[in-house]
């Protein structure tokens, strides 16, 4: 599960009201080199939920000096774009799980494949 | 598509076996191919006694049958793409972007059109079965009622063939596009390498040509195996967009039996094949870079026979004439098993149209794809049609092994893609084809339900998705109740874009194709059945399913990094509605624009 996914996941467990974001336990972190795209990367921040990415980056040793905000004129930035590209997309979680911050219900990953599938109790 | 006509050539034996000994008997055929020259020059042709058959009549006449020749005037070349039923127009519109084609019009399964691109933009054409060189295109062929085999014969000769020039022009273009497609490498292989093989000489005498017949039956016993199996591979699929699967198995199972009976000698003829080819010397190599036209062609021909022609006619018959008449013609040579250039005719009541095949392969079979699912054409489709946009980020919430989104994420760099499935098994597969297909980086994939998906609401910007409903997956719910949670929470997900919608059909999964318009499966997702072009989905979608999946996403939308109002329900309003057929099976593409309100 690359953090870029994890920015987008949600806790859908029945009865949540503050479902996001998942905390991230792993076990296993790996960094995959992935072509640098800057369209691609700043196409994307004003899409993230910033916060919850350094949160996350940071939590898995990885925060790449991203600061706590989001500088404005990034899309020229391209040392900045880097920084998330590498955050967003190479930092990789292959074997852990996510946590749901309010319910405390965990959700596997597996071979970097979340299981966010629900018991039927759950939904 | 491919492969679904007969490969007849008119060898000894076949042209005696079904009594079309038109013009040249049998002997005059053989002197027809003894007589190595670049072509069949007036000499030849009537030391084969082709002037006294009504063949030389076919000849003359032919001079009349204008044909828009497909050579390299200003303007480019003329070709035709098959394309799976319904998707022509998608075809036509993807020539014209992406090529800047010209005179682009489309026949059922099939788009004509002139471009100056070169093969490199054609091969990419993503919503083509497969590319062909146009050769002619002419007017039906009516055949007076109660014609002997033979005039039928000269009849179809004269109408289809032409003079040759059009045949002498297409072979010197189809082999200079074969130079530009080198490049292509494994792909053409094999038809490079073909020659070689048969480039014998002539003149190896009685045994030889003995050789030569057997292993052309041979041919015709390997190539009606291949033929059936594939049928039978797409017949399981359900997905081939011709609708001519059953002849095709039909043909296969027929020709098969010719080779069961065949099976003896077949063996021995390819033993003596072997030998010959030691005996012959091989043949010098063609200059590099230069591509010469080729000087001894050989040749197979792939039939297609629909409307009032099929009445009096079969594939096979049409092949034998069209083969004997291009060997006559063009002093080409028919070469079952692997010959240098295929003709394939499609003969129908509103059209005749010849061409040749530019790549082995069908267009349609992705050199980055590993498994597939859906047809990639249709996948395609899907992902054209929700006119994605840079940045935005695309959601599959059943991809399966994850075709749509393979075919979304060639075409789109700057998008992110969200594959979801519920099975492991798929979701492994998946991961192997975005893994084959370099693709990591963009495309995600993740296991949930697609009726509680676990993303922020107004996250996702579009949602493709080939929704497998009915009995081809073997639902044990009531799918129009799933169909319609799965809705609302399509609805939820995304912002304010297209949303693909395919559905396949249920009922016709194992019916053969009918002629009613009207698809079984939409009386049974819609509560009143008829003649509407209101998609299936949308009674349910105006009358509210009830809160229930509602509440829960509130407080996602305040969390969620772009908060919304919610939505009503009945926000999604249809932008279009495609027809497509799978084989035995209709499918429906609907899109869907979320409208802010």
């Amino acid at each position: 599960m690359k953090l870029l996914t994890h920015n987008m996941l949600t806790s859908h467990v029945k009865g949540v009201t503050k479902g996001y974001p998942l905390l991230i336990k792993a076990t296993e972190v790996k960094v995959n080199e992935v072509e640098f795209n800057s369209q691609f990367v700043s196409r994307m921040i004003p899409k993230l939920e910033w916060s919850a990415l350094v949160q996350a980056a940071e939590g898995l040793g990885h925060l790449e000096d991203l600061p706590a905000e989001l500088v404005s004129d990034y899309e020229n930035n391209e040392e900045f774009l880097k920084k998330v590209h590498k955050v967003l997309l190479e930092v990789e979680v292959v074997e852990g799980s996510l946590q749901c911050p309010e319910s405390g219900r965990e959700f596997p990953i597996s071979r970097g494949v979340p299981n966010m599938l629900l018991n039927e109790d759950e939904v | 598509m491919e492969g679904c006509g007969v490969s007849a050539g008119p060898g000894p034996d076949a042209m005696e076996g079904c009594g079309v000994s038109a013009g040249p008997g049998p002997d005059a055929m053989e002197g027809c191919r003894v007589s190595a020259g670049p072509g069949p020059s007036a000499d030849a042709m009537e030391r084969c006694g082709v002037s006294a058959g009504p063949g030389a009549d076919a000849t003359e006449r032919s001079g009349v049958s204008p044909g828009p020749g497909p050579g390299p005037g200003a303007g480019g070349r003329t070709y035709f793409c098959t394309a799976g039923g319904g998707l022509e127009d998608l075809l036509a519109e993807e020539l014209h972007t992406r090529l800047g084609a010209e005179d682009v019009c489309h026949v059922s399964g099939k788009v004509l059109f002139r471009t100056s691109a070169g093969m490199d933009a054609l091969r990419r054409l993503k919503s083509a079965e497969r590319l062909f060189l146009l050769v002619s295109r002419e007017a039906p062929v009516a055949l007076p009622a109660h014609t002997c085999p033979v005039k039928a014969a000269s009849l179809l000769q004269a109408s289809l063939l032409g003079d040759g020039s059009q045949w002498a022009d297409a072979a010197v273009t189809w082999s200079r596009l074969q130079g530009e497609t080198e490049s292509w490498g494994s792909d053409m292989q094999q038809a490079a390498g073909a020659p070689r093989q048969q480039r014998k000489t002539d003149a190896s005498g009685e045994e030889g040509r003995r050789g030569r017949e057997e292993g052309c039956d041979g041919g015709v016993r390997r190539r009606g195996g291949e033929v059936s199996a594939d049928g039978r591979r797409r017949e399981c699929e359900g997905e081939e967009g011709s609708d001519g699967v059953n002849e095709e198995q039909k043909c296969g199972k027929k020709r098969k039996r010719v080779g069961d009976e065949l099976d003896g000698g077949g063996g021995q003829g390819e033993g003596m094949e072997r030998q010959m080819e030691q005996l012959t010397s091989p043949p010098p190599p063609p200059p590099p870079g230069v591509p010469s036209p080729p000087q001894r062609v050989t040749f197979r021909v792939n039939c297609k026979l629909s409307g009032p022609l099929s009445r009096c006619l079969t594939s096979q018959d049409l092949g034998r004439v069209i083969g004997s008449g291009l060997c006559r013609l063009m002093g080409w040579k028919v070469e079952l098993r692997s010959p240098q250039l295929e003709v394939n005719v499609y003969l129908s009541g509103d059209h005749s149209i010849l061409g040749i095949p530019l790549t082995r392969l069908p267009l349609a079979s992705r050199s980055y794809m590993r498994s597939t699912g859906l047809r990639s054409t249709v996948a395609w489709a899907l992902g054209s049609l929700a006119s994605i946009q840079p940045g935005w980020c695309v959601l599959d919430p059943m991809c399966g092994v994850g075709t749509i989104l393979l075919e979304a994420a060639q075409e789109h760099k700057d998008v992110h893609f969200l594959g979801v499935d519920i099975d492991d098994g798929q979701l492994q597969r998946a991961n192997e084809n975005v893994t084959f297909a370099d693709l990591r980086d963009r495309i995600h994939l993740m296991k949930a339900s697609c009726s509680g998906l676990p993303v922020s609401s107004s996250s996702v910007d579009a949602v493709v998705c080939d929704v497998p409903f009915g009995r081809k997956f073997n639902t044990k719910t009531n799918m129009a109740d799933s169909l319609r949670c799965i809705v609302s929470e399509m609805e939820r997900w995304f912002c304010v874009q297209v949303v693909p919608w395919f559905s396949f059909s249920v009922l016709r999964c194992h019916a053969p194709p009918g002629p009613s318009t009207q698809p079984p499966q939409e009386p049974q997702l819609q509560a009143p059945p008829g003649p509407s072009t209101q998609p299936p989905q949308e009674p349910q979608l105006q009358a509210p399913p009830g809160p229930s999946t509602q509440p829960p996403q509130e407080p996602q939308l305040q969390a969620g990094p772009q908060p919304a109002p919610p939505p009503p329900l009945s926000a999604l309003q249809l932008q279009s509605t495609h027809r497509v057929r799978l084989g035995a099976i209709d499918g429906l593409i609907h899109s869907y624009v979320k409208i802010k309100t």
